[in-house]
């Protein structure tokens, strides 16, 4: 890292710790979220689908509990990604025309939202441990650390693409309907259906459904394909912000 | 008194045509209530009895509807607020005054939740079938005047959109979990702002008629969330004195 991309990443960080109402929120929405999931939810028994194909008897409060921590990850890594990359274009593009390279001036931005996602990964991992302890930490761990990767790149691009109205509409929608809803195995008899493979989230929640509820690792397939869409997303971004910030500073 | 009423018609419509310009956010704003509605229905119901509520089949679908077009009445008056402070305050100082500025901005947000809500209704009745048809339309608006009013209450006092953006998802997300048929908590998820549309809702979604006692309580909800929205305005983008 250059001295002048350390000094925009520090300004960067500086930026997101004088807001404190935003620092409140990233700790407090995990912690009302996944508690609040715990506290409201039965233990009525339910029967999972391990990605291993094995069948396991458990209970709907665990299985809430532990989907709630990507969803509540991938919800807010959206948004930081939406609103750090959107708020950030104009001022990037000054510094371009400063001169900063296009992927000087990017990287900051890269590294803040991913610093906050593992600031409400972190969050959020703590607070579900009050009332859950998965099986293997390492696959629970990966696989949210994963899914908030996944849905920040998806919000840095959804900023650069659709603006922040629109792309706040996606937010909204998509992270709660992927995780939420097609990968739930609250839902769809403890496995999800065959289109769900489709969605950014299908390999997260395998690999932390394999980490809440296994001691071995069955998820090798899905967590390739969640390494595949971070690949794909990376590339995505750093294309389109480098094109973003570029072209008006040329 | 008609040249007020038709410059501030005027200036509504210019803030509808602001967010009709922009099609690929009217295009969300068609598409994600009715996709949100068709594949939560399918959901809803096994949801609600895992929290220990009641809301099954129709009306665990109705609910749905009716969330679809909260969060994104809930988003639109946000921005329609947060994103334009500046310009509404000029315009205030400009002559027209807080007041109006306020009702055109809210009006805007109004004509489109009704979008919101109709695409919300038609998608689950299509789907599901409504007994009481009117009913679930009025309750979807109702969800939808509501958290345009908070929306719009947010935006006038933060302006920065990944906090205001998660401010009113905070309060969506509480509101939602707490209201009837998803669980069985009672005291303060009793004063939660959708619970009374929420119980109509439910009623039209299972083909019951709801009490006119239900009907006020929501008029009054709606009707207060748009007063203090307008109120919150107001505040915001009034002059100051130096």
């Amino acid at each position: 890292m250059t001295g002048r991309t350390a000094t925009a990443t520090r300004m960067g960080f500086r930026e997101q710790v004088r807001r404190p109402l935003l620092l409140v929120l990233l700790v407090a929405l995990p912690f009302l979220f996944i508690s609040w999931s715990f506290a409201i939810t039965e233990p009525t028994p339910h029967v999972v689908t391990l990605p291993g194909g094995e069948r396991l008897l458990t209970t709907m409060k665990d299985l809430h509990g532990a989907i709630m921590v990507p969803i509540t990850v991938g919800f807010l890594a959206a948004l930081i990604g939406l609103f750090v990359v959107q708020s950030a274009l104009e001022s990037d593009r000054r510094l371009v025309l400063a001169g900063f390279s296009p992927g000087e001036a990017i990287l900051p931005r890269l590294v803040v939202l991913a610093s906050a996602t593992l600031v409400v990964l972190a969050v959020s991992l703590a607070v579900t441990t009050i009332d859950f302890l998965p099986a293997s930490w390492g696959p629970f761990v990966l696989g949210n650390l994963l899914a908030g990767l996944i849905y920040g790149e998806i919000g840095a691009l959804a900023g650069a693409l659709v603006g922040r109205l629109g792309g706040a509409y996606l937010m909204f929608f998509l992270p709660m309907m992927d995780i939420g809803v097609a990968q739930n195995p609250m839902f769809f008899d403890g496995a999800p259906q065959g289109w769900a493979v489709f969605l950014p989230g299908y390999g997260p929640a395998r690999v932390i459904i394999d980490g809440a509820f296994s001691n071995g690792f069955d998820a090798v397939g899905p967590l390739l394909l969640a390494l595949l869409w971070i690949a794909v997303l990376t590339v995505a971004v750093t294309v389109l912000l480098r094109r973003s910030v570029g072209s008006r500073a040329g | 008194m008609s040249r007020d009423v038709s410059a501030t018609a005027a200036s509504g419509v210019d803030f509808l045509r602001e967010h009709v310009r922009a099609r690929l956010t009217l295009v969300m704003l068609v598409a994600i209530p009715a996709l949100f509605v068709i594949v939560s229905a399918s959901v809803l119901g096994e949801f609600a009895a895992a929290l220990g509520g009641s809301a099954a089949g129709n009306s665990a679908s109705a609910l749905g509807a009716g969330w679809a077009a909260a969060f994104l009445a809930g988003a639109l008056g946000f921005f329609q607020v947060a994103s334009s402070r500046d310009a509404d305050r000029r315009l205030a100082l400009a002559g027209m005054g807080a007041t109006r500025v306020a009702i055109a901005r809210i009006s805007a947000s109004i004509v489109l939740g009704v979008l919101i809500s109709s695409v919300a209704f038609l998608t689950l009745w299509l789907s599901a079938g409504i007994v009481h048809p009117a009913h679930a339309f009025a309750a979807i608006l109702v969800f939808a005047l509501i958290y345009i009013g908070v929306g719009t209450m947010v935006g006038s006092f933060i302006s920065d959109a990944l906090e205001g953006s998660l401010t009113v998802a905070f309060i969506f997300l509480i509101d939602a979990f707490s209201g009837p048929g998803m669980s069985d908590s009672g005291g303060v998820a009793q004063l939660m702002p959708t619970r009374r549309a929420a119980d109509v809702l439910i009623a039209a979604g299972s083909g019951q008629s709801s009490p006119g006692g239900d009907w006020i309580a929501v008029g009054i909800t709606a009707a207060g969330a748009l007063l203090l929205s307008a109120a919150a305005f107001w505040l915001s983008a009034r002059p100051r004195s130096r």
